[in-house]
């Protein structure tokens, strides 16, 4: 064959020598590969070039390739995404944090400022009334499970809710009020440590189960390929 | 063909290292990469194991075509979704790539017979494309080498980028941690950069199932779905795995492809000789095989093979009707296939032991590409044969 200088797949399949060939006699003289450009060198570039999105991805979260966070209007909006069920309790977790954590004002208008022109509601409290930010919808988090497959323990008591499913399948789920904001988007609240917020899409809710390979009894005899 | 002694390099050690070959030294600190000899060719013989070579990936193939085509693959152990997959796959064949496959010779200066396909998950290919080819550069670089393996995989892992969707990924897979088929998989994960197809390396245990989020998809550690992949683990194992059915269904369904394909399950079924012996009785390249132990005691002298063994697993050798050599192994539950016995090339070593050659001479994309040598002390080529290098003089 014609020795070439480089090796490139535009060279690889455009270079006339390889199509055609039927094997013994067309190929005279050198037979080997012009170039073998692989070295360990190569492998640790290649594999750090791996490593690096994968990197912290190992645990349960879902955060990694996830949708965008997404607020939610009602629970009937939420049920497009989640399951019915996490919608309801994440709707109550919501008007509870809102009714205990949301901050009250003396004056509608100092509310206002904060929050927007007509984004408060005001309640009878013991002393009068008050003024806090009606809830504009709510987000859906779900809290990462630490190496013993239960929620951080770093997480606020009540910060997590089991869905009433006794750590089943909607266990880690939280709800968070989302307020106006009188700058005409919304305020959305801090994750809690260990808590990512869900949208649509691909990391929603999805789970990925991994351990399905490698398990048969041919892997225990050796892994060789022959 | 002639074994010639020679010094080794050095620092051989650290020099096959260099080129990615972790695992020169066996378990029982020989020498699995053996330069203190190599295999000297003349350029016709050569010429001749290059067109057998291609002449013998004919049969198979035809041999192939017509156990799919007679639908009774059941008789021979396959399940319904085993056969499907294989079905599937051959239909489609432009559509389910393969990338190589391993011819395991026997040549005594005269004959040259196949001993068996390896088509599934041929290995010994650092070695072959990448080691020996330093090293003829290093010692020898005016003579010769069967060995355009490196550029047959870049040419076929660009065909494959060609006709695949822009962007398609290559994920690459083997059982974690195992040196051996690590360094494989990085080096045809090179390999495929080469190519210029974005890849990613994984384990076997590391592949996730993903559901709740759209339809169950195979994906990678960071939960990038999984369209093409190559596995270097044999189908039959993936399919006894827990996630074997998903995997059938992917694949079935069109959602998923195995590099190599389902049809080479039957590429390394080694019930494929006693089929190419019925289909093409007395050709020259092939030795009479059976599965019927009545017609092997005829042959005198033959091989009992397991039909899915590797490196020579559950090998015996059988004269006058006495076992005279075997190999352990755990494939002994396996179904079996009878071969007449070959006679390999021999020479002495150094210190004047005999030693056993075998030639493993490797498909890429459907072309001979290059050649391996497989050393033993016995008969029976195992996983303990040392690799030695090969030239022949241009």
């Amino acid at each position: 064959m014609k020795p070439s200088a480089t090796l490139s797949p535009g060279f690889l399949f455009a270079d006339p020598v390889w199509a055609g060939r039927d094997g013994v006699g067309v190929m005279k003289g050198r037979r080997r590969s012009v170039h073998v450009g692989f070295s360990v060198l190569g492998i640790s570039a290649a594999l750090a070039g791996c490593d690096a999105p994968s990197a912290g991805v190992g645990g349960a979260g879902p955060g990694g390739a996830g949708g965008q966070p997404k607020v939610y209007a009602s629970v009937a909006d939420c049920a497009a995404d989640h399951d019915k069920a996490t919608c309801d309790s994440a709707w109550d977790a919501s008007v509870a944090e809102q009714s205990q954590t949301a901050p009250h004002y003396a004056q509608r208008s100092a509310c206002e400022a904060e929050y927007g022109v007509g984004r408060c509601e005001g309640r009878q409290g013991s002393g009068g009334w008050i003024f806090m930010p009606m809830m504009a919808g709510f987000m859906v988090g779900q809290m990462m499970r630490g190496r013993d497959g239960r929620p951080n323990s770093n997480s606020p008591p009540g910060a997590g809710y089991s869905g009433g499913g006794g750590g089943g399948g909607s266990g880690g789920f939280t709800g968070r009020p989302v307020f106006y904001s009188s700058n005409g988007g919304y305020r959305t609240p801090a994750a809690r440590p260990g808590e990512t917020f869900l949208g649509r899409g691909v990391g929603a809710t999805g789970v990925t189960e991994r351990g399905g390979f490698g398990r048969s009894l041919g892997f225990h005899f050796g892994a060789h390929g022959g | 063909m002639d074994r010639v002694s020679l010094t080794p390099r050095p620092d051989w050690r650290a020099a096959v290292e260099a080129r990615g070959l972790a695992w020169h030294t066996g378990d029982d600190g020989q020498p699995y990469w053996d330069e203190s000899a190599y295999w000297r060719f003349t350029a016709e013989e050569i010429d001749r194991i290059e067109a057998a070579t291609e002449t013998l990936y004919g049969l198979c193939l035809e041999g192939i075509e017509r156990l799919v085509g007679r639908g009774d693959l059941g008789l021979w152990g396959y399940d319904p979704t085993a056969i499907a997959l294989i079905e599937q796959s051959w239909r489609e064949r432009d559509r389910h790539p393969s990338l190589y496959a391993r011819f395991d010779l026997a040549f005594d200066g005269r004959d040259l017979k196949l001993l068996e396909l390896n088509g599934d998950t041929p290995t010994s290919l650092v070695e072959a494309a990448v080691v020996q080819w330093w090293w003829l550069e290093e010692r020898f670089p005016q003579m010769d080498q069967f060995n355009s393996i490196h550029e047959g995989l870049v040419e076929a892992l660009s065909g494959f980028r060609r006709d695949a969707p822009a962007g398609q990924m290559l994920h690459l897979t083997c059982v974690r941690p195992h040196a051996e088929d690590e360094g494989t998989i990085d080096y045809l994960a090179a390999c495929a950069g080469e190519a210029g197809l974005p890849r990613e390396v994984l384990g076997l245990e590391e592949i996730g199932w993903r559901t709740g989020d759209g339809p169950g998809r195979f994906v990678d550690l960071a939960d990038r779905e999984i369209t093409a992949l190559f596995k270097l683990a044999p189908w039959e194992w993936l399919l006894a795995d827990p996630f074997g059915d998903r995997l059938a269904s992917e694949v079935l369904g069109g959602r998923l492809r195995l590099i190599e394909p389902a049809w080479k399950m039957l590429a390394s079924d080694k019930r494929l000789l006693a089929s190419l012996w019925e289909m093409f009785p007395g050709h020259p390249l092939l030795l009479e095989a059976t599965t019927s132990l009545v017609q092997a005691q005829g042959y005198g002298a033959y091989a009992r093979k397991p039909a899915h063994g590797r490196e020579g697993a559950n090998v015996v050798l059988f004269e006058g009707g006495q076992a005279v050599a075997s190999a352990s192994g755990d494939y002994g539950g396996d179904a079996v296939v009878y071969q007449r016995r070959a006679r390999l090339a021999h020479a002495r070593g150094s210190r004047g032991e005999a030693r056993y050659a075998v030639l493993g001479s490797w498909v890429i994309g459907g072309l001979a590409r290059g050649l391996g040598v497989r050393e033993s002390s016995g008969p029976i080529t195992s996983n303990m044969a040392q690799f030695v290098p090969h030239l022949f003089e241009p």
